[in-house]
């Protein structure tokens, strides 16, 4: 045990950078503007957020108290943060487990591999706590604000919200592990568990919508009445998703000795799962990580000229620049994954609306929207805004070179291609999301030719614009010092910076544009993002270099 | 493909290298190095020698601007060497104390990035790399990618990145780490002859043998300060006969006393 606890220390320390950042705050009395600026960050996205999260909160709850289904407020909470721990697990799990680099140093000390694997854990659930931390906690208290619960909710919710991500990553665990022994594919080791990450994503994405139909085709006339008169009923069918949330939601509303029994129940389904996570990593993980680390090598020789027809295909410093980009993004798997997934995510949900649109609900919503139809492309145009400039490709784009930034600095290359090579990739990556969004659009709305177009130009210059100002967070402070790709991505603070800029700005276009609809025509709607995207991008442009060169100078 | 300045042909300049009261500072109080001043010229091999955390690595990322010193100046070719000077940069062949290659490129794919950004003639960029290929013994590893590489392999490829677009100016930062005797062997005679044909290698290097048998003239770093310049001769006048190792540890102090190892027997 104590040797558990060490190592979990150690690992929390160097997860985090605990010990770098005392000694460069305290010690040596640097960057100290660095967690101001982070606290103040983050206390602006709760300010920003909170009334908005409070007004959703409080329509969802008065809804359901209307019907008499309050319980299913938590059984909302508990589900959602229940898949977003899985989908984000998949990402955390896969890296902590197989590609950190501090494994290198912990498989030779002599530790047992369910040792390790607790320690990895810790790790993981810590980082997934941040989901819980904003999607779980804000609903238990406002549910037991509300309702005016008793102490013993509070407690069993502090268990609850304690536990919530470990069944998420415990049941990722336990089909990663196995999964990854026995398919052997060495030589694309790389793509071989994200391949698996995302058959189960697709999964998950399936069961949500057979699940989604199953509930909406009972919920349109007499089921519905059913589901009304049997609220217990309702949350069960609900839950069917996933399990573990029904007993957390029944460890919260069913009183004081039955709610006792629930999450004494939670807590050791909980353990159990952990203990057979363990348990199997104890047989599995060391031979699974130990065959991931061999490296498929050909050692095949070039045939008679075919080096030199492969050296004579001569690029400019440019276009070599740009192939150097797209190489090492589709070839990192959590660059390419996070890249691409983010910018179709929002499109894919919209298309998974249109294959659930049989149903009643869904239909009513669609008609709704078709009734503003006038709207469809100012709305069409920030909505794959939003899609293109999620890929968090600009946010990373200096953080993601890591080491090879002095790669870049010690080639013959002027900043200014350095940037332009960097802007090429990341704009035809964020064009995915335009793209994908006016299929989405014309699948559900049936867009012309003519109103697609217009959304992917004004969305392109509005998304430009957006990466340039994500381009100026990352060139700032990147984060170069990283040994796991996923530090310069998922785990990187300029994505988060980021984050609140881009939806600030769909947000606040979106908002104007609502107040504003009975005054401007949805064409100057267009006009004026089409116009503030192409001016913001060129007063940027500028800063973007100078700053991009500044960098470059910089020490490395 | 770059030359040097006409100046340095006609050997009216014959410092390829001018450091003049280089000083880099790290944290607003480490001295890295302290003013250092030094010359590298025309047709020499200059070996940069110190003990670990000396200053050799900060020095030579001076040198090819990966490093801004805090103050001094640093000349290339009679040119002052700026992180922005893509021309200057040409002329340099550069091997970092670690390979700085792709892991997810192929080792061919790199070498063509390399050939593109160097502007390398299409017409020389495969007989001189299927040349450095073979002198390296990297052919069969070539179609692969640089991840299955080990560290010699890595250091090999580093190697062939730095001299395929034929630099005048090799600044090699322990390179023979990693490489195979053959290898490393190879590498000096190619040293030489590069410097016997006008140019000029400076690389820095723990190991004294080769130190001693390959370079013209010698520095001697230690706590960033430079505690020696000139040739091996010249370190022997000045501080007696004795192996280089010696006259090394005794140049950079203190490292030479007896030590007591009898307690790694203990438990």
């Amino acid at each position: 045990m104590k040797k558990v606890t060490s190592l979990i220390s150690v690992l929390v320390d160097s997860h985090f950078g605990i010990s770098t950042k005392k000694y460069t705050y305290f010690t040596k009395k640097q960057r100290l503007w660095e967690p101001i600026v982070i606290g103040g960050s983050i206390l602006v996205v709760i300010v920003a957020l909170y009334p908005l999260y409070h007004l959703l909160m409080r329509s969802m709850m008065d809804q359901y108290l209307q019907l008499g289904l309050e319980n299913l407020f938590i059984t909302t909470s508990v589900l959602l943060t229940g898949f977003l721990g899985f989908f984000f697990g998949i990402f955390f799990m896969v890296n902590a487990l197989f590609f950190s680099k501090d494994m290198r140093v912990l498989v030779p000390l002599p530790l047992s591999p369910s040792e390790v694997i607790t320690g990895k854990m810790f790790i993981v659930f810590l980082d997934q706590m941040f989901i819980s931390l904003a999607l779980l906690m804000p609903p238990l208290i406002y549910f037991g604000v509300r309702t005016g619960a008793g102490i013993h909710y509070w407690l069993y919710a502090a268990v609850v919200f304690l536990l919530s991500q470990v069944i998420p990553v415990t049941f990722i665990g336990l089909i990663l592990l196995p999964l990854s022994r026995y398919i052997k594919i060495n030589r694309y080791r790389d793509f071989l568990v994200f391949f698996i990450s995302a058959i189960l994503l697709v999964g998950v994405l399936v069961l949500v919508g057979v699940m989604g139909r199953m509930e909406d085709s009972d919920l349109t006339s007499e089921g519905l009445t059913r589901a009304l008169a049997d609220p217990d009923a309702l949350i069960s069918r609900v839950s069917v998703i996933y399990p573990p949330g029904l007993i957390a939601v029944r460890a919260l509303t069913t009183g004081v000795g039955e709610g006792l029994l629930w999450t004494l129940l939670y807590i050791f389904m909980n353990l159990g799962a952990f203990a057979l996570l363990v348990a199997l990593g104890k047989k599995l993980y060391y031979h699974t990580y130990t065959e991931l680390q061999e490296n498929y090598a050909s050692r095949k020789q070039f045939k008679e000229g075919e080096l030199s027809a492969f050296l004579a295909k001569r690029e400019k410093p440019l276009r070599a620049l740009i192939r150097r980009e797209w190489r090492y993004f589709l070839r990192v798997p959590s660059f390419a994954v996070n890249g691409l997934s983010s910018v179709v995510i929002f499109p894919v949900l919209l298309l998974i609306m249109a294959g659930a649109s049989g149903s009643d609900q869904i239909q009513q919503l669609l008609d709704l929207l078709e009734v503003a139809h006038g709207f469809i492309v100012p709305a069409g145009v920030l909505v794959a805004i939003l899609a293109g400039a999620m890929s968090t490709l600009a946010s990373s784009v200096f953080s993601r070179e890591g080491k090879f930034l002095r790669e870049l600095k010690a080639l013959p290359v002027s900043a200014k291609q350095v940037i332009t090579a960097k802007i090429v990739q990341v704009t035809t990556v964020s064009l995915i999301g335009p793209v994908a969004t006016i299929i989405a659009l014309f699948v559900l709305f049936g867009i012309n030719f003519f109103e697609a177009l217009v959304i992917i130009l004004a969305s392109m210059a509005c998304i430009t614009f957006l990466n340039f100002i994500q381009f100026l967070i990352d060139v700032t402070r990147p984060v170069l010092d990283w040994d796991n790709p996923q530090k310069a991505m998922k785990q990187n603070l300029n994505v988060a910076f980021s984050l609140p800029v881009i939806f600030g700005f769909v947000g606040g276009m979106g908002y104007l544009g609502y107040r504003l609809s009975d005054s401007l025509s949805p064409l100057v709607m267009t006009v004026i993002l089409l116009a503030i995207g192409v001016i913001g991008s060129l007063l940027l442009w500028r800063t973007v270099m100078s700053r991009t060169a500044r960098l470059l100078r910089r020490d490395l | 493909m770059n030359r040097v300045p006409e100046d340095y042909l006609n050997g009216v300049s014959l410092e390829m290298i001018q450091l003049e009261s280089i000083t880099k500072v790290y944290s607003g109080s480490v001295k890295a190095v302290n003013n250092v001043n030094m010359q590298v010229k025309k047709g020499e091999i200059f070996g940069f020698l110190g003990p670990n955390g000396a200053g050799k690595t900060t020095t030579i990322k001076m040198i090819v601007g990966l490093l801004q010193p805090t103050s001094g100046s640093i000349k290339l070719f009679g040119e002052n060497m700026s992180p922005e000077n893509t021309g200057l940069k040409k002329k340099i062949g550069y091997v970092a104390d670690e390979p700085l290659v792709m892991e997810k490129l192929t080792g061919a794919e790199y070498i063509k990035f390399i050939c593109d950004v160097f502007d390398v003639p299409v017409s020389v960029r495969a007989n001189k790399t299927e040349q450095l290929l073979k002198t390296f013994k990297l052919e069969s590893a070539i179609k692969d990618p640089v991840s299955t590489y080990s560290h010699g392999m890595r250091q090999k490829l580093s190697l062939i990145s730095a001299l395929v677009h034929d630099p005048d100016l090799w600044i090699l930062d322990e390179p023979i780490v990693g490489l195979d005797p053959k290898s490393a062997f190879l590498l000096k005679q190619m040293m030489r002859e590069h410097a016997d044909a006008g140019n000029t290698v400076f690389f820095s290097t723990h190991i004294m043998e080769i130190a001693e048998r390959v370079c013209d003239r010698l520095g001697i770093i230690g706590d960033g300060e430079l505690k020696f310049v000139g040739t091996v001769k010249e370190l022997r006048e000045l501080r007696g006969e004795g192996s280089l190792e010696k006259l090394f540890l005794e140049v950079t102090a203190g490292e030479d006393e007896e030590s007591d190892f009898s307690y790694l027997g203990t438990r």
